[in-house]
């Protein structure tokens, strides 16, 4: 009954061939489903009346159409295209959020700073400029503070963002799982498991877009899959993953680890879930630390110059620091080092006195306080008040921490100076010093007396009578004409802006001896500690990176502290030209560039940043559609192909059908013969 | 080589998606009319645009600076100039009434026309503008002249008070400027004379250099072998033997110091004595108004010579002032031509901003056309595919 057995077994292969034309054509629109082809092949032979005659057709199988070689490419470009479209968005709402170009953002907001500064220094007593440049500084601190929110929330929900995807990832991986439990099942009772491998992949693929996993393909169909250095899906067994962060200097790490294990897994790079951590652990901090880096030096570099001058209003009664978390100075940020503050302190009869006050490293908030506090004119409130530094003058004094120089010499060589006698018409000249220190060092000038023939006692503006200066290092600098010729109380130019006069003490002419000397102290920092500004005093900026940044109370309160001045007669504009010098001056703090250059060069690098991950993105997106028209070729359901293989098939149907029709009539015909 | 519903579909979208984005992107432009919106459209370009739009903004306040200080120094040109006319007037005035016969109604009412010239000149050089004096120097927030007066109410003497620096403001990168000057520098002479000795007395200029400034008068009491001398109204005498070369007499007011040879002393007496060379627009009208009030009953022929002399030292000062026309000119045109330097930098670099930033409207056109073409072509392909089947054929 060889002819039956042929014809079913044709009609049992159309039959199958259309079922599986059918499933084809079924999931044609059915994402990540690989083509299936049935498998033949003709049945063995049989003798039949001495000859071996086919015996039909087997169906040997199902045969997935895949090629594991392009479907692994394809995973690793979508992994790498969902890491990369993760970082673009964040990028993109940094460089939102900077908002150069299209809207004014920091760098605008820099430039108007630091002009307010300049059109205050043309009338540094101009109340409206002066609220002009609080106004500016406000727009300037308020911009960097919206931009280190954005950043700090795009971390945060970077984490949560992260901590979501772990969920799905470790969902994902259960199902996995599960699929390679039920595949190798089938398998192995010898069921085609071609749709179950479907569904199982097209979990594999969307968890490698979370996450950018590496899939080994096992026996009876399974697949085991690691991400880094974890084996995420072995067989049917999932392992549970977390995330975490972890402490790392002032940042905070994200990192990966096996669900109840403290064990770090290596660097995430792909799926989004990388994407994620290169954003957390690298482009977002980057950005952050960058932004800090310029807040910090803009504050510390303001506040630098700031403490030293003085407002429109002139000195000072009483200025209050900050709060300290720390008491040591050696603590305080930014750094305090070992150095000098220079205080000085205008009694109510218009005496000045200069007290110099030493901060080394074993110094104290409430040392440096008791110092101050033992300063004449300091003494009765001066002190450390709930963590803050607190400096009160007495009832008539004020005080202030002007550089430059003092309108009296320092020191005099005999102190005081002999004069020519005792009495009132004999007296040593009134040595007057003025003008605006414009050296880079705190340095003493000694001017010593020469008279020519020597040891005479000369009045200002007689004999032959020199006044020899030297800096601090004992170079000889000048010598200058104060004998016949000088015209006492004439101002004469010692070095850098510092300009000195000898005139009248009251009935005296002014005498001097020959060899007498008097000594100029001149400063071109007052705080060469650092201290006033870490503390808080006369600050021009409160806060200590770009999340904090902020005005100072006092400037917020009084336009007129504004420190405009930095000569001891208190009427330059040169403190508040020094400030606006600021924004084009290079800084060691920012690799040597200005402040406005430092921004532009990490705006810069936002756009950088964005235009190379578009490209890596476009670059990956074009290497995956290439690699998916391959697939295509070797998975993809052509309905047309479909279509034809049905026709194929229905003919082999109805052939066979009809070859039975034949046999059966063939077999009747015999079977009415022998009735 | 086969095509499956899933490769049209995606080959479909891909374009469509690629064709949306140019076209949004084109949009863009087209609303903006920019080329670079924002840094990563061109990171290259954005460093330069931002660094372009940072120093216009730097040159805008620049601009602004030059127009502050060039209107300072414009009203003090303008000022300086009425300062000049009063001294010329006044200079004239007394030069006129000494050419011929005076009486003493006259000389009068000369000496209150040059009280009302001097009080007029003090309020100039006080002139302020946005409550900055024009001639205080950097002290620009003070009033730099302050006057004393006798117990009539006129001045006896003005004091510079203001700043002897200059008060610098940038004007340009790496430029400052003085727009507000020093009164002191522009309306005194600074070449000192000896002192010219009027009067009867025998004394004669010591070697020392005297402190003393315009007209003092020196008084002179005792007899020979014991001398007092005092420039301060005998408030401080000094004592003299007589063989003194280089004797210094202070005055205790104000600290000037008058050094006097008086080996040749003779007699006592008021001594008028006058310092050429050191007078100031000030002094020089507070002497002539005196001299022609003349409470120190000066002999006629003395005064005369007086007179004459501040005529002189009154013409010097209008020399002083005139020479400082062409100083505050001069910074006027400095400070133009910067100006114009500047904002015709400023329009250069608004050029470039433009050039790199704008977009060219035409060719954002024709792209817009051209991808309207590509994406109305993708699509009608797409229908085109999906639409032809070998299933149509099928019976």
């Amino acid at each position: 009954m060889a002819g039956y057995e042929i014809g079913v077994s044709g009609l049992r292969t159309a039959q199958r061939a259309l079922d599986i034309i059918g499933n084809n054509v079924a999931n044609a629109a059915t994402e990540g489903y690989h083509r299936q082809d049935i498998d033949l092949r003709p049945a063995d032979e049989s003798y039949t009346g001495g000859f071996l005659i086919g015996q039909g057709v087997d169906f040997t199988g199902i045969i997935r159409r895949i090629n594991t070689l392009i479907e692994d490419q394809i995973l690793n470009q979508d992994a790498t295209m969902s890491s990369l479209n993760r970082q673009m968005e964040s990028l993109r709402s940094i460089e939102s959020a900077l908002g150069e170009l299209s809207t004014p953002g920091i760098s605008t907001a820099m430039d108007d700073f630091y002009n307010a500064l300049y059109d205050l220094s043309l009338r540094p007593s101009d109340i409206t400029l002066q609220s002009s440049v609080v106004s500016a500084a406000q727009t300037l601190t308020n911009q960097f503070r919206n931009v280190a929110s954005v950043v700090n929330n795009l971390q945060d929900s970077t984490y949560s963002e992260a901590q979501t995807t772990v969920q799905e990832i470790n969902e994902l991986a259960s199902q996995i799982a599960k699929m390679n439990e039920v595949i190798y099942s089938q398998k192995v009772r010898g069921f085609d498991a071609s749709n179950m491998m479907d569904q199982r992949d097209q979990l594999v693929l969307k968890l490698n877009r979370l996450a950018g996993v590496n899939v080994t393909e096992k026996d009876y169909g399974q697949v085991d899959v690691s991400l880094s250095d974890i084996p995420l899906v072995v067989s049917a067994n999932a392992t549970e993953i977390e995330v975490n962060l972890q402490q790392n200097g002032n940042y905070s790490d994200m990192v990966l680890l096996i669900s109840g294990t403290q064990q770090l897994q290596g660097n995430i790079t792909g799926g989004s879930l990388g994407g994620l951590f290169s954003l957390h652990n690298s482009h977002l901090r980057d950005i952050l630390d960058q932004l800090d880096t310029l807040a910090q030096t803009i504050i510390s570099e303001t506040n630098k110059l700031h403490v030293q001058g003085v407002g429109s209003n002139g000195s000072f009664t009483n200025l209050t620091g900050w709060t300290m978390g720390q008491t040591n100075v050696s603590d305080f940020v930014p750094a305090v080092g070992a150095g000098t503050i220079y205080v000085r302190v205008t009694a109510p009869d218009g005496t000045i006195t200069r007290t110099a006050i030493t901060v080394d490293s074993s110094s104290t908030l409430q040392s440096v306080a008791n110092d101050l506090a033992a300063v004449p004119g300091l003494e009765d409130n001066t002190g450390v008040h709930t963590g803050r530094l607190q400096i009160v003058a007495n009832e008539g004094y004020t005080f202030d921490f002007l550089p430059g120089v003092l309108a009296s010499p320092s020191s005099y060589s005999p102190s005081p100076l002999a004069g020519a006698g005792a009495a009132a018409s004999q007296a040593p000249p009134t040595i007057n010093v003025s003008g605006l220190y414009t050296g880079s060092i705190n340095q003493d000038y000694t001017c010593t007396i020469n008279t020519i023939p020597s040891g005479q006692t000369c009045a200002i503006g007689t004999g032959t009578m020199e006044l020899m200066v030297q800096d601090g290092s004992g170079s000889t600098i000048a010598s200058l004409n104060i004998g016949e010729g000088y015209e006492g109380g004439s101002e004469i130019m010692i070095e850098n802006g510092i300009k000195v006069s000898l005139g009248s003490n009251g009935l005296s002419p002014g005498y001097l001896n020959d060899g007498e000397q008097f000594i100029i102290n001149a400063l071109a920092d007052s705080d060469t500690s650092g201290f006033l500004a870490a503390a808080g005093i006369n600050c021009f900026f409160s806060g200590s990176d770009a999340s904090s940044i902020a005005l100072g109370e006092d400037i917020v309160q009084s336009t007129s502290r504004i420190a405009v001045s930095r000569s001891v007669e208190q009427s330059d504009n040169a403190n508040i030209v020094a400030i606006a010098g600021l924004g084009d001056k290079a800084a060691s703090e920012l690799g040597g560039l200005s402040a406005r250059e430092y921004y532009v060069n990490l705006t810069v690098g936002v756009g950088n940043s964005i235009s190379f991950t578009q490209l890596q993105y476009d670059n990956a997106q074009g290497i995956k559609k290439s690699l998916e028209s391959q697939r295509d070729e070797v998975s993809g359901v052509d309905i047309n192909d479909q279509a034809m293989q049905m026709m194929i098939y229905e003919r082999l149907y109805q052939a066979m059908s009809k070859y039975l029709n034949t046999i059966s009539d063939s077999l009747e015909a015999m079977m009415s013969i022998i009735s | 080589m086969s095509f499956s519903l899933d490769a049209i579909y995606k080959n479909t979208s891909w374009a469509i998606n690629q064709h949306s984005s140019k076209l949004a992107l084109l949009q863009e432009k087209a609303g903006t009319g920019q080329e670079v919106n924002r840094v990563s459209d061109n990171p290259t370009v954005a460093n330069q645009i931002l660094g372009l739009l940072s120093d216009n903004r730097s040159k805008m306040q620049y601009m602004e600076s030059l127009d502050e200080a060039t209107s300072v120094l414009e009203l003090s040109s303008s000022v300086l100039q009425s300062m000049s006319t009063q001294v010329a007037n006044a200079r004239s005035s007394l030069t006129s009434i000494m050419s011929g016969t005076t009486g003493n109604q006259l000389r009068e009412n000369l000496a209150t026309d040059l009280n009302n010239a001097l009080e007029q000149l003090v309020s100039l050089a006080n002139t302020q503008r946005l409550g900055q004096s024009l001639f205080a120097g950097s002290k620009d927030s003070v009033v730099p002249y302050n006057v004393e007066r006798n117990a009539s109410g006129e001045i006896t003497r003005v004091i510079y008070q203001g700043s002897m620096e200059e008060k610098k403001v940038t004007v340009a990168n790496g430029v400052e400027m003085s727009a507000v000057l020093v009164g002191s520098n522009l309306f005194s002479p600074d070449n000192r004379d000896v002192p010219v000795f009027y009067g009867q007395t025998g004394v004669q200029a010591g070697t020392g250099t005297s402190t003393v400034r315009g007209d003092i008068y020196l008084q002179v009491q005792g007899s020979a072998g014991s001398w007092q001398l005092s420039i301060d109204g005998g408030q401080n005498w000094v004592n003299a033997t007589g063989t003194e070369t280089n004797l210094p007499v202070v005055n205790s007011q104000t600290g000037e110091v008058l050094y006097l040879d008086v080996t040749m002393l003779s007699q006592s007496g008021t001594e008028p004595i006058r310092v050429t060379g050191t007078y100031d627009i000030f002094n020089s009208l507070i002497s002539a108004r005196d001299q022609l009030e003349n409470a120190e009953e000066i002999p006629e022929a003395q005064l005369k010579e007086m007179l004459n002399d501040i005529i002189d030292e009154m013409q010097v000062v209008e020399q002083k002032l005139t020479s400082a026309f062409p100083v505050v000119g001069g910074r006027v045109q400095t400070l133009t031509a910067l100006r114009e330097s500047i904002e015709e930098m400023k329009l250069n670099t608004s050029d470039d901003i433009s050039r790199m930033q704008d977009a060219d409207i035409s060719q954002v056109a024709i792209d817009l056309a051209r991808y309207e073409v590509l994406y109305q072509m993708s699509l009608s392909v797409a229908s085109k595919m999906f639409s032809m089947s070998f299933l149509d054929f099928m019976k």
